[in-house]
Order: structure tokens, then sequence, then C-alpha cells
């Protein structure tokens, strides 16, 4: 036990990140409230780009960017680009699944007059039959 | 260096925490916004500043953005007028 | 009316599944009626107050299980920030010591995202603007879909706009719009030589836009008019595509590319990432506009 709290102690950055998960995966699940759930998603996506860039950082080492190009590059002095790079696309790739799923919410409310899902779903229900 | 990633770490989770169990959706928004501007520094000290500019310009600004025109069309806002078409349907 | 196409529909469907079009119809709530459902008793035992105590209890034990295993995981991965993890690979030693050479820019992550794995980046693109497409598909009002409310909903939002009380706003985004754009294309052009590129410039250039349009509204929606969005998106969606195709064609067959990389750490360097780095900016600033515009107006 002890040794456990010794290695997350030292792995810090991914341990919150993994409690950002658990919240915003919670206030998924927990929430009616349709906006609610969409800043959960929001967290979720957050969490999951901590814990990948966490894992190009190396003590140390500076940004990948090369303040002098005409010397030799060497690979001691930077940190990994590759999940920096990934979690770029990632980020970019959120805000547009936060503008879809808010303009679906939008339209929700403009035909059922109420962000509840439950309430919505009973809706559609007696719609359908 | 280390006493103040910790803090921000922290900070991540009570806002996220408080984000989730705030009454007002205005408030909800607004803290998720300061999670955001948190992230961003956090990016910077992780070495990842392309992370940080991109994070602080769409985390913080565009998204909050959205969410606020959503909000003012869903009627959560103080100041603009209440839905009167739901009493006219139901 | 919607009831008789739905009866027409279920009819349609049973005779294309062979069924003769004499057979009654069964509906899917009959179906599910008739079949014998395994937790059917446990219906009966809990209202429907109970019933929700129980999802609620469940989906936290579920999550508590689920952050459980995950924090168990972290203790057999690698040692956060120690040198030599996995993760530290040659791959990495490609993109750090051959990147300038192979590529020019002295942002290496500009490197990787652009060229290396442009691949991805191109597809990014491809999300970002299908998602401003099903917004502009959602939220689009025009004569066929504008109800009484809502031209009263934006009669009252003209009627606030024409109070001219903005006259803070109006001269805080006076002092701030230059810097703005300033910053905005300066994180644009620098994306090969700095932290920044083509998304972060776009979205700083989208916000500036949106602030603008909030000071100054009919300037902007002069000059940001429906052919001026989709002249600027696509031209810079085909420019983008097309280069990435030479990109990809020449670097895959190993022929020699006529855009060289110049020399690393000059404005015009890293052959195809500046061009590039342009066009996305544009798309994203473009993309970013178009999102406020249908979120608050329903159009362009």
């Amino acid at each position: 036990m002890s040794n456990a709290i010794a290695t997350w102690s030292g792995d810090y950055y991914q341990v919150f990140a993994i409690i950002l998960f658990g919240i915003g995966f919670i206030s998924l699940l927990l929430h009616k409230n349709l906006i609610k759930k969409i800043i959960g998603l929001n967290i979720m996506d957050s969490s999951v780009y901590l814990f990948l860039t966490s894992f190009g950082y190396i003590d140390g080492r500076v940004a990948p960017i090369v303040a002098d190009p005409t010397a030799p590059v060497q690979m001691e002095t930077y940190i990994n680009p590759l999940p920096t790079g990934l979690v770029l696309t990632g980020i970019v790739v959120g805000v547009s699944v936060t503008a879809f799923s808010l303009a679906l919410t939008q339209r929700l409310y403009k035909k059922y007059h109420t962000l509840n899902l439950d309430e919505i779903l009973i809706l559609a229900k007696r719609e359908e039959v | 260096m280390e006493l103040f990633t910790i803090l921000l770490l922290v900070g991540l989770v009570v806002c996220a925490v408080s984000a989730s169990l705030a009454k007002n959706l205005l408030s909800t928004l607004l803290i998720y916004m300061a999670f955001s501007l948190m992230m961003s520094m956090i990016w910077l000290l992780l070495q990842a500043p392309d992370l940080a500019i991109t994070e602080a310009a769409v985390g913080a600004g565009v998204d909050t953005v959205l969410f606020l025109l959503t909000l003012k069309t869903i009627h959560a806002l103080k100041g603009t007028r209440s839905d009167k078409s739901h009493d006219e349907k139901h | 009316m919607t009831k008789n196409i739905k009866e027409r529909w279920r009819q349609f469907a049973a005779w294309v599944n062979g069924a003769d079009s004499d057979t009654p119809v069964v509906t899917p709530e009959e179906k599910r009626a008739a079949r014998p459902h395994p937790l059917r008793f446990l219906h009966g035992m809990l209202s429907e107050k109970n019933e929700m105590r129980v999802y609620h209890i469940f989906s936290v034990v579920m999550c508590l299980v689920f952050t459980g295993t995950l924090l168990l995981t972290v203790l057999y991965l690698p040692t956060f920030g120690g040198a030599g993890n996995p993760t530290e690979n040659e791959v990495m030693e490609r993109y750090v010591e051959k990147g300038i050479e192979e590529v020019g820019a002295t942002n290496l992550i500009s490197n990787i995202i652009l060229v290396y794995r442009g691949f991805d980046t191109f597809g990014e693109s491809c999300v970002l603007f299908l998602a401003a497409t099903c917004v502009m598909i959602l939220l689009r009002k025009d004569e066929k879909n504008t109800t009484a409310y809502d031209l009263a909903e934006r009669a009252e939002d003209a009627e606030i706009e024409s109070e001219e009380n903005t006259t803070v706003l109006r001269s805080v985004v006076r002092m701030l719009m230059p810097v703005i754009l300033l910053f905005g294309v300066y994180v644009l052009l620098n994306g090969h030589l700095s932290p920044g590129g083509g998304f972060s410039g776009g979205a700083i250039l989208g916000a500036g836009l949106i602030l603008f349009e909030n000071a100054f509204g009919e300037k902007v929606r002069r000059f940001m008019s429906e052919h001026v969005y989709h002249f600027i998106k696509v031209a810079a969606l085909y420019f983008y595509g097309f280069t990435m195709i030479y990109v990809f064609f020449t670097g895959a067959n190993g022929l020699h590319s006529i855009i060289g990389t110049g020399i690393p750490g000059m404005i015009f360097s890293a052959g195809v990432i500046m061009p590039i780095n342009v066009a996305v900016g544009l798309e994203v600033a473009c993309t970013m506009y178009a999102f406020y515009a249908f979120f608050s107006k329903g159009e362009l």
C-alpha cells in the first residue's frame, strides 16, 4: 500500500487526470440537464488530454522549439513532441463536438421547451404513440 | 514549482466538482471557463505552449461564447424574456 | 396525417420483408409486450422513484469501480517525467533530430502535425468543416422554419441593439481590436517558428471577429456576407487539400519536391508549412465566426 502511495504521488498528473475523468463521467451519468451533460463531457475530454500530454513530459527538458537552428539538434534537450501534436488535434475536434451538441440542444429545446432529458424522452414517447 | 502545479491540479478538481454541483447554469459555465484557464496554465507547465495558446483561445474564448449564446436561446439568463411559447403550447 | 403515413410505412416495410400485406401489422410495442422480459418481475417490485434510486446507486458504483481500476493501472505505468520511458523512442528521435533538416520548421510540433502526420490534421479539418455544416443545417432560419415567436424574439433583439448603450464596449473594442488582430496574424504567420499555428491563430482571429461583431454589428455583417464566407472557406480548404496531395504524392514516392525548406528560422522557410497554416487559420476563423452567427441569429 505504501508502495502504491509512493507511485501515485510520483505520477500525480495521471492520478488527477483520472479523478477528473471520474467527475466528468459521473456528471454525464447523473445530471438530467443537457448543458451540464455537455460540460461533463468537456471535462472528460480535458482529462484525457491531460493524461496523454503527461506522457510526453520529461524532467528538465524544454518545449520542442529550436532556438538555434544552425547547431545540430540534440534529442536530450527537448520533450517528446508527439503527444502535444496529437492533443492539439483532439482539442479542435472537441470544439466541433461541443458546437454540434449545443446545436442539437437548441433544436431539442425549440421542440420540447425543456432541457430535462427525462421529460424530453417522455414527450418524445408520447408523440410516437 | 511542484507545489504550484499541485495547487493548480487541485483547483481543476474543485472547479470540476463545483461546475457539476452549481445550481445556476450561468455559474456552471463561468466555472468551466476558469477550468479552461487553469488547464492552459497546466499546459504551460507541461512544456506544451502550443496547447496553452489553443486552449486559452478555444476553451476559454469560443466555447464560452457558444455556451452563452445557447443559454440565451434557452432563456436561462436573467434579464432576457422568459419562454412564453411554453404556456401557449402545453 | 402522421399516423396514416406511419401506418403505410409499416405496411410497406412488412411487404418488403416478404409478409403478406393482409396479415395484421404488429407494432414494436406489442412485440415487446409479447416477449418475456427477464427483468419484468423487477418492474413490479420497484416503483418509479425506487427505480431512479437504483439507477443512481448503480452509476455511482460503476464510476467508482471504473476510477479505481484506472488508478490501479497507473501503478503499472512508467514514471512521470522519467528519461528513457518507452515513449522516448526512435520515432521521437527521428522527429526531433531530423525535423529541421527534412521539413524546416524550428517549431517541431508544426513539423509533426502538418507534414509527418499531415493526414491526421487533414481529417481534423474535415471534421471541423462537417461540424460547421451540421450547425448550419440544424440552426439555419429561413422563411420556411421561422415562426411568429422567432420573429418577435428577433425584433426584441434588434430593439435592444438599437438602444445604443454600447459606448463602453465600443471604445474598448476600438482600442483592443488592432492588438487582437495583430496577435492573431502574428501567431498565424509565425506558426513554424514559435508556439501557435493555424488552429490557435485562427481561433484568435475568429474570437476577435466575434468581439467586433458584438460592438459594431452592421460593419462586420456587411463584410462577412454569406458569399465571402463560402468563398474564403472553400478556397482555403481546396488550397489545403491540393497542397497536401502534392506533399503526400512526393513524399510517398520519394520524389524531389520543388518546394524547398529554405533557411531554418527565417519567416519564408519550412516549405509548405506557412501557406498551410494561413489556409487552416482562415478556415478556422471562418468556422468560429459561423458558429457564432448561427448560434446567435441563425444566419450569416
